[in-house]
């Protein structure tokens, strides 16, 4: 087959955005997967963002990604979580009408330009001199290319378990990829095991919603996507439901038939979106866990069960639901499941998502052991832009945990590896009151234009926008009122009344005043938009922690700026703890900043290493050696 | 490791321990002039002060406007210095404690104090120090860094070490409750309110507070206590004075106002080092010598760990007496009814002045009374031998730490009381347990995530 430059293997939401980047780069694309029909594909519950992950499709939009836009133009549902919290902390979710994403999806990789969809199972990769030169399917055909991303989610080697039958696949009615697995353990890829599942779908007729709680979207939806591409005028609503001591006694009763629990799955599972035999087991105390039935489309009865995901054999499950309000009478059709699957522990990756033992070979999304649409997508858009720019042998995009969720993950991935299936919280990135899904073109505009991944016109906007906000604040700091004209508003907001005039900024910072309440005191109020009212909002309300944040990031950087080579030999130094020893030479740390965030290693061994870095780049270095000796300017 | 990054200034005292001729405080890093300018005292600021040069002065404290010791400021400017940084060296006057006051001066003006080795470490990481001794360097950092651990373990005994555990183990759960609101808030777990998280950290608060308290009665034990001898123009204190330190030191005169300077006297009172201040008599005067005097009186009395008020109770309480005990209404301090060997002394007209205080009756010229004054010190004190040796003995680097986390705690709280978001009482709870960490050698890591999981059922 005819040539391309970047070739990506998968089209679920990492190869999707990986394909569609770096096309968009300019560099031909061909995305290759089982099956064509499937592209875009929400394989478990059709939703889009939540909590931390909704940065992530913000951070994917900044960045030129699709998703967002998917998302908004699919949704049936939208909802922005934790309003009552602050800004630092919420995100916006959506529910989507899944065949509709997937056609979207669809529609867009069809149109995109330089790229094109290959189906067929990828068995080998083609390596030469440690270095990706292409593929080779099933069926004989290859296609060489420069860079190569490996997108396999479950697929790569899935089985599918539920009670004591199992059989390979990905997906349900889906096959498996099993070969490409050797060809990567060939290639010396340590290949690891880890376990996800997933509800079963129930028929919304079946349903007797007349007792169930409707949780509405919300009034005014937002949009992920800067296009803001509206969704229909009409929403959808969930229903909530509870499972009960009886759905309990059937589930534990029937544990000896569960996958998990007689041994057959050896997959790790994540703590934090565990099956229900899983909640019932480690939660024995309560008898009750909540259970979201959500819509899966416009044009379709049928229902997600949320909070129920299971691999108990097929009759468990019906009496199992059964006892459950509102599904007394509800017809299963598909069954939940337990797939487990191959991945590659991460700490082989560099921050380019680069493997380091295959130059031009690319990992994103479930094979580097993450779990979530919104972790692979943001993994995807990262793989595909440096795929084009490894393709075109240009330096390498990557971000850090200042910068971006985005970087947050990935350094956990390549520092801590993946013990288990990794999610995103919000309590994961340090820096998270700068990190926020609302400044998330703010952060990465500079940077996703001077890497050509967005248009000059977007660029300018944001600029233009992040000017605003920075004038408005510097402007409240300005504006003194007195008291006689500001008092009558605190106390109308319950607000502590002043004595002295007090400038409009000092105002906004306390929690009772909204920029909203300025305008009745300000002399010259500004009409701004909600979306610059809400960052100047931001900036006033959270300042000093801001200022906090960007002086720990700087720090950070500074560690970030040392880097440590790669074939650096950690074995040679004696001084090291054994641990630390043993971390740093599997991990291989690209930066000093790096190593001392691994688990054991300490602040002891991070200052041996820093010794043993200088002592190495002295050899280059002629000037005299001198200790502590210093003479007078001449 | 954050609290490494080489952006930050640090500063140590260069020499070793013990009784020296001279004692060398060294400070480094990009605020290093900054902070010179604003202790160092002498012909020029040391920020124009050309590259090594010596200049005589004094260090003063910034906060109490007085002079701390009498330096020789040796000023480098980066790149050619030890570390390849902007670095000062003050050398002060031998033993330890000038050298101390002037770190701690340095400290509170924005340094932090070196970890051990660091002068080094920074010296190697700007490419300052020859390759023979980078493997030797290297061994001596892990041999002090490990010792520094043993020592600091051993130094904060079981107890404490353990309670300082329990505080992060606190603060951990504390945090994952915040993170639990923040987080998981679609999981069905009902919503926390800030006054159930302040209901858990105002315990390990008032602990800390304790942990810190009984941390100063021991610095007693090491630095002393520090009274102020405080009354008008000649009612005895310089007698007083002579009295405890039974030697001729003070000029004593029975003209009113002859003592115009502060004068010291250090003296042990079982066990305890105790260091007597006589200051110049605090009244209306318009002579300017003695205005100077009475100034630092004023200062003297703010500084003292207790005053000792003297009043002679041979004349009837005036206008001066009543003025010095309306300012003191709220301190800790001992009223001293002197001259009690006179006819007229009536010590009753002074009873309701001195209500709720201690009252000792002394004759200074007879040496009458010294022992139920000593009693009164003690007990103000609370000297309890038994507390001193199981209190916590920290040294500076550990208690800096304390005081790091106990601010970051109080932080942490007021946003809570005032109404302000979670996310960034967050914040500051996680400096606190990473300042705790660093004192039990542990680190936070995946702690609250682990938390999180262990005690609420996530997931959908």
């Amino acid at each position: 087959m005819k040539p391309v430059e970047v070739l990506v293997i998968g089209g679920g939401h990492a190869g999707c955005e990986a394909a569609l980047a770096s096309a968009r780069m300019g560099v031909k694309t061909a995305l290759v997967t089982l099956d064509a029909s499937k592209i875009g594909q929400m394989s478990c519950n059709p939703s889009i963002g939540g909590l931390g992950k909704g940065q992530l499709v913000r951070e994917v939009d900044a960045l030129g990604g699709e998703m967002g836009k998917a998302a908004d133009a699919t949704a049936v549902q939208v909802k922005m979580l934790n309003t009552r919290k602050g800004p630092a902390v919420q995100s916006l979710r959506s529910q989507n009408d899944r065949a509709a994403y997937r056609k979207y999806m669809q529609r867009v990789i069809g149109a995109a330009e330089n790229l094109s969809v290959v189906e067929g199972e990828v068995t080998h990769l083609e390596v030469d001199d440690r270095r990706a030169k292409g593929i080779r399917t099933s069926d004989g055909r290859s296609i060489s290319c420069q860079a190569v991303i490996v997108a396999s989610g479950t697929f790569l080697n899935g089985v599918m378990h539920r009670g004591t039958s199992n059989a390979p696949g990905g997906r349900m009615g889906e096959k498996a990829a099993t070969e490409l697995s050797d060809s990567l353990r060939a290639l010396g890829f340590h290949i690891g095991r880890l376990k996800t599942g997933t509800p079963p779908r129930i028929d919304g007729n079946s349903i007797d919603y007349s007792e169930l709680e409707i949780i509405p979207g919300d009034e005014f939806p937002e949009h992920f996507s800067h296009e803001r591409l509206s969704p229909a005028d009409e929403q959808l609503p969930c229903y909530l439901t509870f499972t009960n001591s009886r759905t309990h006694d059937i589930i534990r009763s029937a544990l000896d038939q569960s996958p998990m629990y007689s041994g057959r799955i050896t997959g790790r599972g994540p703590r934090y979106c565990p099956s229900v035999e899983d909640k019932i087991v480690r939660f024995s105390d309560r008898d009750s866990h909540q259970i979201i039935l959500e819509p899966e489309g416009w044009n379709t009865d049928e229902v997600y069960v949320n909070g129920f995901s299971t691999s108990l054999p097929e009759p468990v499950q019906d009496r199992a639901l059964h006892t459950i309000k509102g599904l007394e009478h509800a017809e299963i059709l598909q069954f939940g499941y337990a797939v487990e699957y191959d991945f590659i522990p991460p700490e082989n990756l560099t921050r380019s998502l680069e493997t380091r033992q295959v130059r031009g070979l690319f990992l994103a999304g479930q094979i580097n052991g993450t779990t979530g649409y919104e972790e692979a997508a943001a993994q995807g858009i990262l793989a595909g832009i440096n795929a084009a720019l490894s393709a075109k042998n240009r330096p390498a995009f990557t971000l850090d945990r200042g910068e971006a969720y985005i970087g947050v993950m990935i350094d956990d991935l390549i520092t801590k590896g993946a013990d288990e299936p990794y999610r995103m919280f919000t309590s994961r990135a340090e820096y998270r009151l700068l990190l926020r899904h609302d400044n998330a073109d703010m952060r990465l505009s500079d940077r996703a234009f001077e890497y050509g991944v967005i248009s000059r016109d977007r660029h300018e906007a944001t600029v233009a926008k992040r000017r605003l906000v920075e004038e408005e604040t510097d402007r409240l700091k300005g504006v003194y009122v007195a008291p006689d004209r500001v008092n009558p508003l605190l106390k109308f907001r319950a607000s502590a009344p002043v004595s002295e005039p007090v400038s409009l900024h000092k105002l906004l910072s306390r929690p009772e005043i909204q920029y909203s309440d300025l305008a009745t005191v300000d002399p010259d109020p500004m009409g701004y938009e909600p979306s610059i009212i809400g960052q100047i909002q931001t900036a006033v309300k959270y300042a000093g922690y801001l200022e906090r944040q960007h002086r720990e990031i700087e720090r950070m950087r500074s560690w970030e700026s040392r880097s440590v080579p790669a074939d650096f030999d950690y074995a040679s130094i004696t001084a090291l703890s054994h641990e630390a020893r043993e971390k740093l030479s599997r991990i291989k740390p690209e930066t000093v900043g790096q190593a001392s965030r691994i688990p054991g290693v300490t602040p002891a061994d991070v200052s041996i290493l820093v010794v043993h870095l200088e002592r190495n780049n002295a050899s280059s270095n002629s000037e005299n050696p001198v200790f502590h000796v210093e003479h007078p300017e001449a | 490791m954050t609290s490494q990054a080489p952006n930050d200034t640090i500063a140590a005292i260069g020499t070793p321990p013990g009784e020296g001729g001279l004692c060398v405080v060294r400070m480094s890093g990009p605020d290093s002039f900054s902070i010179a300018d604003r202790v160092f005292s002498g012909a020029g600021q040391p920020s124009a002060c050309r590259t090594h040069t010596i200049h005589h002065g004094y260090v003063i404290d910034p906060r109490r406007r007085e002079r701390v010791d009498e330096v020789l400021l040796s000023v480098f400017k980066a790149p050619r210095t030890y570390t390849r940084e902007d670095l000062i060296e003050f050398s002060g006057h031998g033993g330890m404690v000038p050298g101390a006051m002037i770190l701690d001066v340095l400290i509170r003006s924005g340094a932090r104090l070196a970890e051990p080795g660091e002068f080094t470490k920074r010296a190697f990481l700007n490419g300052r120090i020859d390759l023979l001794q980078a493997e030797a360097v290297g061994e001596l950092i892990r041999a002090r860094t490990d010792a520094c651990a043993r020592a600091a373990l051993r130094q904060l005994n079981g107890t404490c070490s353990q309670q300082i555990d329990e505080f992060r183990v606190n603060l951990i759960q504390v945090i994952a409750f915040i993170e639990v609101t923040l987080d998981f808030t679609e999981e069905g777990i009902p919503d926390m309110e800030p006054r159930t998280f302040l209901a858990q950290l105002h315990p390990v608060q008032e602990a800390l507070d304790r942990l810190i308290k009984s941390s100063h009665e021991t610095r007693v034990l090491r630095d002393g206590v520090r009274i102020a001898l405080l009354g008008k123009p000649n009612v005895g204190k310089s007698s007083l004075l002579n009295m405890l330190a039974s030697r001729d030191r003070a000029i004593v005169h029975p003209e009113s106002g002859t003592t115009r300077d502060t004068i010291e006297e250090s003296v042990d009172i079982r066990g305890v080092p105790v260091t007597f201040v006589d200051t110049a008599g605090i009244r209306m005067t318009s002579d300017w010598v003695e205005r100077q005097g009475v100034a630092r009186s004023r200062k003297e009395l703010d500084q003292a760990d207790i005053p000792l008020v003297v009043f002679d109770a041979s004349c009837r309480p005036d206008d001066d007496d009543r003025n010095l005990t309306g300012q003191l209404s709220r301190r800790d301090c001992v009223f001293i009814l002197n001259k009690c060997d006179l006819d007229t002394y009536d010590p009753d007209s002074y009873a309701e002045m001195t209500a709720g205080g201690r009252c000792v009756r002394t004759s200074a010229t007879e040496g009458t009374g010294l022992d139920d004054l000593l009693e009164s010190i003690l007990e103000i004190v609370q000297y309890d031998p038994a507390r001193f040796e199981s209190g916590l003995v920290v040294n500076a680097r550990q208690g800096d730490l304390l005081n790091q986390a106990k601010a970051s705690l109080d932080r942490g709280i007021g946003v809570l009381e005032e109404g302000l978001g979670a996310e960034m009482a967050a914040i500051d709870l996680r400096d606190c347990v990473r300042h705790l960490g660093v004192l039990v050698g542990k680190e936070i890591g995946d702690a609250v995530l682990d938390h999180v999981f262990s005690r609420f059922c996530i997931g959908k």
